[in-house]
């Protein structure tokens, strides 16, 4: 309690400082409010829209060697248009479609899925959720995003170098990653992919301890650690897991810098490349995959994780019911969150590593299924018996839970060593993570922006483009990866430039594949038209257009600096008291309410 | 140019098209008396019911493509012993996730439907019971006890070392394998890095082999040297050709220490003599247990051969094994799959440069007398050696080389 109370007297004295900073200087000025804020929903939205730009950027890459799949070595002028000497005559070249490769898994698995869905929502929705003024340190947290934004912007850079980009895998394995000799891809643009990775590194570690700090130091009176929304804890574990497994990233990252320019020989050891014996002797290439995949795998649940806490939170309000198990639902994330830490090595089941290992990884990474059905069928009793609203956003967080599901459980199989040999590397592993990570995760982004939208920017999207957009989107998704799972099973490798030769039998399901690859790009332009619109045209948004019991929907519409004009509120109850039978006409009783008397001799206490 | 110019003007006019469109139906929606952040009922009605088609597409999709391509036609039979292990213990697999597949997205889905909004009725306040919890935390457990106990036998029996097997090494690099066959002793001999040439694609060690390799070196480390010495060179040149002499003497070191061990006695270097080396058909005896031991030459590959249920990756600067016995010959499978092309693949499964998918080598499996005829008509490694020093008139007694 006490703790409570001190941290109630920190927000006192930050409201404090607002009022005089009221009072000083009201004018902001274009740069101070827009480009180096310190405003917590104005870098939220930095990070959505620099998120959407490399989002697009990372489809477009994705659609280029989806054509290339669909239709191998057919001429396709619109490719000269836009790659022009990495597409001549229209045919992609086998350098560029492993960079394309490289890039989009990069740019969407970092750039989007971690910075733009965790750096977005963890900033607008940590102080707005737990009734905080702002960060903990809003200067970081301005750091964040420009360190963020540099990482980005060095990304693209890589896009127009002489030797092309990074195309040794989004993995970057070395030596391949390692030698320019051996693939032009690991010159210069290799350099910038290893700066862009680290600078972005920076921003999450940066970010991650803003977002941490936040959370146990600023929630407002009565904000117990229990009754947090769920989005919450899901950012709280994500910031936990990000700081914890992306230094090792970083560690992996330099020594490679190293073996690539100084000479050193961490993975490097007896090649012969060119013509020529290199002295390097010693060094370990799977000692990289080690590291990587100590933060790889975290990162897969650094990506899942917020999705899956705007899913309960949107599911809760828009089924108009309490999440189903809260407290199963914080254990099961805690529980995924440890186990993502001991089964890194089920990436490796084929790398020679020994087999009593791989015994002991298939066992922890079996392991994580029992979590993931908690939390599945928790979401699924959330929606038994409820009063069901389809805005667009719970649309998504269904698509999150149907997507979760199915590409949840070809993780069983591909969990199992003895199955793994065969589908290592196959389509297969492509359907599964990114039907279980890419589209569910992308699904709980675009669920959070058309729910939080009237809290960005006080305006509401259109719902008519945002039904179009989920149908089309969910229908694609599942057209183009489910197929892939029978690829998979037949044999089909992934990152083959054109399967076609040895596996004719699917070279109509790859056409199928890409057309709806190409229909589901598409339709994203038509949620980016709905987004810039609505944020400036649409109609006014109300207080709290979705009745939702949490506190940011107590905030004026019009964000302002320290988000609450006058005290913060204080916190009564848990955020998921909706549909109380109480004999109000009400279905929701918002978390800053006192406990009535008939509550509180009831004594309610969640 | 003047296209682009115009189809970027398209774009623009078609946003502002729609903007303005977007900008009339908002106002109308208004007029009507429509609010933007409530669900109409007819919307309510209508997202519910693609729900329901969405359901009825997803599980036939699921049934389609499993029937369709789930079978013999287009899953490689297993042609090797763990294989049918392997395939059983997916059948199990696939069957268990397609039944929790079907249930969960029935309920989820079937639930988002008859449960849609109606403005008399109110939501069930159900926020937790333990025992259905415990229940969907015991199930999951229970079942993935059992997957894993059975996926573990299974991965021991991959995993086993074969009595007797035979020793054949897979050898990668950009963008071709190569195979070697341990010959009448049974043992690949040894092999270093240094000691490739284009002669010696592998490295293997034998005293004719180290005796080459040190004459080819020091011509070459004669040449690089002169050039850096003459100086003529531009700067970026000039320190290429450092590093490459750099590398020269570091090769030749390590070779003299090969030789040392050879003429110490150490070492006879012979076990390589009866190795024989094969790069266009790998040809395998079936039914014997076969010793895969795998190395790279530049950067890692993947040994991948779906049939047999094989894969490993080619480590630079390290050796990885599998072992495994193929049960199927090539004719065999030719008649089951009435396919008369119909070739046992090995391919390259890790992403290794730009024509990696092109990276691919034909097996085939031959039953054990064809197969011994076979490998007793090849030129072992030892007579390759020979005769090509003899060709080039070299002294071939490495000790007269001192």
């Amino acid at each position: 309690m006490s703790q409570v109370q001190s941290n109630q007297v920190a927000q006192e004295s930050i409201h404090g400082h607002e009022h005089a900073h009221d009072h000083h200087d009201h004018k902001e000025t274009f740069i101070t409010k827009y480009i180096f804020s310190q405003d917590h929903k104005m870098i939220a939205k930095q990070f959505l829209i620099t998120g959407m730009f490399m989002g697009l950027v990372g489809m477009m890459l994705s659609l280029f060697f989806r054509l290339q799949l669909g239709w191998p070595g057919q001429e396709m002028p619109i490719l000269e248009t836009f790659l022009g000497k990495w597409a001549p005559d229209g045919v992609l070249d086998p350098n560029f479609y492993l960079a394309a490769v490289t890039i989009h898994g990069t740019i969407l698995i970092f750039m989007v899925l971690t910075a733009g869905l965790s750096g977005t929502f963890s900033n607008l929705l940590i102080p707005l959720q737990l009734g905080a003024r702002d960060m903990a340190s809003p200067f970081l947290n301005m750091l964040s995003y420009w360190f963020f934004f540099a990482s980005s912007a060095v990304m693209m850079v890589s896009l127009f170098v002489e030797t092309g980009p990074a195309s040794a895998g989004w993995t970057v394995y070395p030596p391949l990653s390692a030698l320019p000799e051996a693939s032009s891809g690991s010159g210069l643009g290799m350099t910038l992919w290893l700066v862009s990775i680290i600078l972005f590194i920076v921003s999450v570690l940066i970010g991650g301890l803003n977002y941490i700090t936040t959370v146990l130091n600023l929630r407002t009176k009565g904000m117990s650690m229990t009754r947090m929304p769920l989005t919450i804890w899901a950012f709280l574990i994500t910031a936990i897991l990000g700081l914890l497994s992306f230094p090792v990233l970083l560690a992996a990252g330099l020594l490679l810098l190293f073996d690539r320019s100084m000479g050193t020989s961490f993975y490097l050891s007896d090649i012969y490349i060119s013509g020529q014996a290199m002295e390097q002797t010693g060094g370990s290439p799977v000692l990289y995959q080690h590291l990587f995949w100590f933060l790889g795998h975290p990162e897969v649940y650094i990506i899942l994780l917020p999705s899956l806490g705007i899913t309960s939170e949107v599911l809760a309000v828009n089924s108009r019911k309490p999440i189903f198990g809260y407290r199963a639902m914080i254990g099961s994330m805690l529980g995924i969150a440890f186990l993502s830490f001991i089964v890194w090595g089920h990436h490796m089941f084929v790398t020679g590593m020994d087999p009593l290992l791989g015994s002991v990884f298939t066992f922890t990474t079996l392991l994580i299924a029992i979590p993931s059905a908690i939390k599945a069928f928790n979401y699924i009793t959330t929606l038994w018996k409820g009063n069901i609203v389809f805005t667009p956003g719970m649309l998504f967080a269904i698509g999150v839970v149907s997507l979760f599901i199915s590409g949840g459980l070809t993780g069983i199989i591909l969990a199992d060593s003895a199955l793994d040999v065969n589908l290592h590397h196959t389509y297969f592993v492509v359907a599964h993570f990114h039907l279980v990570m890419g589209v569910a995760s992308m699904f709980g982004t675009f669920a959070g922006v058309y729910h939080w939208f009237p809290k960005m920017f006080g305006r509401m999207m259109n719902k008519k483009l945002g039904y179009i957009h989920f149908w089309v989107t969910i229908i694609s998704a599942y057209g183009v990866f489910f197929p892939m799972h029978y690829m998979g099973l037949a044999g089909v490798p992934r990152r083959y430039y054109q399967n076609f030769e040895f596996f004719d039998g699917f070279a109509d399901l790859n056409v199928v594949i890409s057309i709806f690859a190409i229909i589901g790009g598409l339709v994203q332009f038509l949620f980016v038209f709905n987004f810039f619109y609505s944020a400036f045209r649409g109609p006014k948004a109300p207080k709290n257009p979705w009745k939702s019991a949490t506190l940011e929907w107590t905030t004026p519409v019009k964000g302002i600096h320290g988000n609450w004009p006058g005290e913060i509120p204080a916190v009564h109850r848990w955020p998921y008291d909706y549909s109380v039978p109480n004999g109000e006409e009400r279905d929701f009783i918002p978390q800053d309410e006192a406990l009535s008397e008939q509550e509180k001799e009831a004594k309610v206490t969640h | 140019m003047l296209m682009n110019i115009a189809l970027i003007a398209l774009i623009v006019l078609t946003v502002l098209t729609a903007a303005r469109l977007l900008n009339v139906i908002q106002a109308a929606a208004t007029l009507r008396g429509q609010k933007a952040h409530e669900v109409s009922e007819s919307d309510n009605q209508l997202n519910a019911f693609i729900w329901l088609l969405y359901l009825v597409g997803l599980l036939g999709m699921f049934v389609y493509l499993t029937v369709k391509y789930y079978n013999d036609q287009f899953v490689p039979q297993a042609a090797s012993a763990h294989g049918e292990e392997v395939d059983s213990l997916l059948n199990l697999n696939f069957i268990v996730i397609s039944i929790a597949f079907v249930i969960t997205q029935v309920l989820l889905i079937w639930f988002s439907w008859k449960y849609r909004y109606n403005k008399t009725r109110r939501a069930t306040h159900y926020a937790h019971n333990n025992n259905l919890e415990l229940i969907w935390t015991l199930v999951p457990a229970v079942v993935m006890a059992v997957l894993v106990l059975k996926g573990l036998i299974v991965w021991s029996h991959i995993t086993d070392d074969d009595e007797g097997a035979i020793n054949l090494e897979l050898y990668a690099r950009q963008f071709d394998w190569s195979a070697r066959y341990s010959g009448a002793d049974n043992a690949l001999g040894k092999a270093n890095y240094t000691m490739i040439n284009n002669d010696n694609i592998l490295g293997l060690l034998s005293p004719e082999s180290i005796m080459e390799q040190m004459t080819l070196l020091r011509r070459d480390s004669t040449v690089t040297d002169s050039s850096i010495v003459n100086g003529f060179l531009p700067e970026e040149k000039l320190g290429k050709e450092k590093t490459r002499l750099r590398r020269i003497i570091h090769q030749i070191r390590t070779i003299a220490g090969f030789r040392y061990e050879y003429e110490t006695g150490a070492e006879s270097f012979a076990s390589t003599y009866d190795d024989v080396i094969v790069r266009d058909t790998i040809y395998l005896p079936v039914n014997r247990p076969i010793k895969l031991t795998m190395r790279s030459q530049d950067v890692i590959h993947s040994a991948y051969m779906p049939h047999f249920r094989v894969h490993m990756y080619c480590v630079p600067g390290t050796e990885t094994y599998f072992n495994f016995t193929p049960i199927i010959t090539s004719e065999e499978m030719k008649e089951k799959l009435s396919d008369p092309d119909f070739e046992y693949r090995l391919y390259c499964n890790n992403i290794c440069g730009a024509t990696h998918f092109n990276m691919m080598l034909p097996i085939r499996v031959i039953d054990g007398e064809a197969y011994d005829t076979w490998a007793a008509g090849k030129k072992t490694f030892g007579q390759e050696t020979t005769e090509r020093l003899a060709a080039k008139g070299w002294i071939t007694r490495f000790a007269n080389n001192n």
